[in-house]
């Protein structure tokens, strides 16, 4: 850990999109990832995709069940809060994050997304320095900048017991 | 004799199956037939076929015929697909790329693939698990095989590795022991592809040889994010050898461009069942978009007088020479480009041995070493059925090469002419070459003929505890948490507390913590007593 390559170079990210997700944010993350020499796969709650919030359609790599979080090295969840109702009825919905929260992993979220939370378990004081609001395009860029961290490896005491 | 041109189909209609169109048969069945772009069908000898949806009967429900050869011949090859898997790293992944000379090693070695900067040498790197079957899974918690081989020049050179620069035993001879240990238990035939059962502990607290290579497998170099992310190392110690028979000892290390990253173990055991082929994923999708996987090759290299010096035997493969005493220098870089375009061909064909060095490369008395470069030649013709194994494209030479030996089965090289021997008369065939060809270091060895382990491997707790305390504190934890996760699956108490015997000889804290978290009860506070070191007695052991 101590050498780690401190780069998200050749690294990948698990985006969770529903119809609605905003393509501001997702413009901006498929951006800045190219830009670190990043990769990423879009999960969305059917795998032909969701319709974003500018009317455009986004294509998925996996649907919610086939995209668990393990597969990723960061996830950014974009939910829109109309999606949400049909999400939180999803328990694979719950382990993208709560997986992802217990492997130290980074996750960026919109403001929608914080019922999942919830149903995952996660209390708003279990927030720690990898869980990034990224509510604008300049957020998402700057989320994408510190993944080269790769883990939250501060928050591993508080998901394992010693 | 009648004369007919009646199709062997008795009716056929052209049917549209969503996008596909099709003949339809008598039966429902579907038939794709030759036309346009699209080849005909042929027998493996051949023939063109005229229907491969059914076989030759007696009427539509009649017996199958004896002599329907295109029906015989495709099962029969069918039902001879299968190739013994490898006894050891079963499961894996190759590609091939290319190793690329930073600068001259002429001082060094002879080797010719070192002598030119910016040298390009063809390479075929197989990455691998090792205990688990071809099917198993990529995530286990198990060391990665690292296998390089580069077409020099002067033959091929492979060197065999790993992902952790020791291993679990001093000499061959335990390999089959170790192995039989790690695998699933001979009679229930589980758990696969885990250390985590009672044989393998078992051992493991009976060979304390191995506490060292343990303290790195239950760490997270054995449970990779990616192979990209890993690093390479040749274990052992080798020779290079330069034009004036001078000898330079080596270890070799390849150091990814990328860094090193690994998983956690709640979520490589979920990778397991949500793709089992993750990091075949993995490489594919990088080298298939262009994302080139990139490693250093770096050496450290030392001499007789070092090694002397040097409180571990260098000869010993569960010791390393810590990097802050010998700096590794970076000689070259791997470059890993295309995929196989058959699975089978290269990856599962691919042959690696030890012993495949060129000129200026060359051994050490590495018992480890030496078992093995006896060993893959036996396991390349239990698995590729001939001594023509390197006559297969992937592990063919790709320089020049000449020899006398012929025949066997599948002989697909044959010479021409008539001379198969020498010395002969005739001016014909290749000669041997005191000068090119390969010479051993002339390295004095003298001694009484003995089953020994030399005295000087006998530390088997200095290194282990060194590359623990190493580790930073969440490295740590994820050691112990690794090692009470694999006692937590063994069901005999007694293995449980010898394992912690010994950890109490690596470090106090961890042992403690290991004993209070894998329910070891029992656990008397004594440490497995280390071998003393100085023998009383030579004769054979113990």
């Amino acid at each position: 850990m101590e050498n780690g390559p401190e780069r998200f170079e050749g690294r990948k990210l698990g985006i969770l999109v529903t119809d609605g997700s905003d393509a501001g944010i997702l413009k901006a993350l498929k951006a800045a990832l190219d830009k670190a020499g990043a990769t990423f796969e879009i999960i969305a709650p059917k795998v032909t995709g969701a319709k974003a919030s500018d009317g455009s359609w986004i294509d998925a790599d996996q649907m919610i069940d086939g995209g668990p979080s393990v597969l990723y090295d960061a996830v950014a969840l974009l939910p829109a809060a109309d999606a949400m109702g049909d999400l939180l009825l999803e328990s694979s919905a719950r382990d993208f994050l709560a997986d992802a929260f217990a492997h130290c992993k980074f996750i960026g979220y919109v403001d929608a997304a914080l019922p999942l939370f919830e149903k995952a378990g996660i209390a708003s004081d279990d927030f720690d320095e990898g869980c990034i609001s990224i509510a604008s395009a300049k957020a998402a860029k700057s989320f994408v900048d510190g993944l080269a961290k790769l883990r939250v490896w501060e928050r591993e005491p508080h998901v394992k017991m010693p | 004799m009648a004369k007919t041109t009646k199709s062997t189909r008795v009716t056929a209609r052209t049917v549209t199956i969503h996008d596909q169109k099709l003949e339809r048969g008598e039966g429902g069945e579907l038939h794709q037939t030759a036309s346009g772009k699209a080849s005909v069908l042929t027998t493996a000898q051949g023939g063109p076929v005229s229907d491969d949806q059914n076989s030759l009967k007696v009427g539509p429900r009649g017996p199958t015929l004896l002599e329907d050869f295109h029906f015989r011949e495709k099962i029969f090859h069918f039902d001879h697909e299968r190739i013994p898997e490898r006894v050891v790293h079963a499961r894996g992944y190759a590609a091939h790329g290319f190793f690329e000379t930073y600068k001259s090693l002429a001082k060094y070695t002879k080797a010719d693939l070192f002598q030119r900067a910016g040298e390009k040498t063809p390479a075929f790197v197989r990455f691998s698990t090792v205990a688990g079957s071809k099917g198993s899974v990529d995530l286990a918690r198990d060391v990665r095989g690292f296998a390089v081989k580069l077409y020099t020049q002067e033959g091929n050179w492979d060197i065999v590795g790993n992902n952790i620069p020791v291993f679990f035993i001093q000499d061959a001879i335990k390999f089959p022991d170790l192995i039989h240990a790690v695998k699933e238990e001979p009679d229930s035939a589980f758990p696969q592809a885990q250390s985590a059962h009672d044989n393998f502990w078992d051992f493991i607290s009976l060979t304390p040889e191995s506490m060292h290579m343990v303290m790195w497998v239950m760490s997270d170099r054995a449970i990779p994010r990616s192979f990209r992310f890993m690093e390479g190392f040749g274990v052992h110690t080798f020779r290079l050898v330069n034009t004036k028979n001078e000898s330079t000892f080596v270890k070799f290390h390849w150091k990814p461009k990328l860094g090193l990253q690994s998983v956690v173990w709640n979520e490589a055991v979920k990778i397991n069942g949500a793709d089992p082929d993750f990091h075949r994923r993995d490489l594919w999708t990088a080298i298939k978009t262009g994302n080139f996987p990139e490693w250093e090759l770096q050496l450290q290299l030392f001499d007789q007088d070092f090694a002397d010096k040097f409180e571990f035997d260098v000869l010993d493969p569960t010791k390393i020479i810590p990097e802050e005493i010998l700096p590794p220098v970076p000689v070259g870089r791997l470059v890993l480009d295309r995929m196989p375009d058959n699975f089978f061909a290269e990856t599962e064909q691919v042959a690696f041995m030890t012993q495949n060095v060129p000129p200026g490369i060359d051994f050490s008395n590495d018992p480890l070493l030496q078992g093995r470069n006896f060993s893959y030649l036996d396991t390349q013709l239990k698995r590729l059925g001939s001594p023509n194994f390197t006559h297969i494209p992937i592990n063919a030479p790709k320089c020049p090469f000449a020899h006398f030996q012929q025949d066997g089965h599948m002989a697909m090289r044959n010479p021409i002419g008539r001379v198969n021997y020498q010395p002969n008369s005739f001016g014909e065939g290749p000669r041997e070459s005191p000068q090119r060809g390969f010479t051993p270091f002339p390295e004095v060895v003298e001694g009484e003929k003995r089953r020994l382990r030399a005295e000087s491997f006998a530390d088997h707790y200095s290194q282990a505890r060194q590359f623990f305390i190493s580790q930073t504190a969440g490295e740590q934890s994820h050691i112990a948490a690794a090692l009470t996760f694999e006692l937590s699956k063994v069901k005999i108490p007694a293995i449980r507390e010898r394992m912690v015997s010994h950890l109490l000889n690596i470090d106090e804290t961890l042992a403690s913590k290991v004993a209070d978290n894998s329910a070891c009860r029992r656990c008397r506070n004594l440490p497995m007593q280390p071998c003393p070191r100085v023998r009383i007695s030579i004769l054979p052991q113990p």
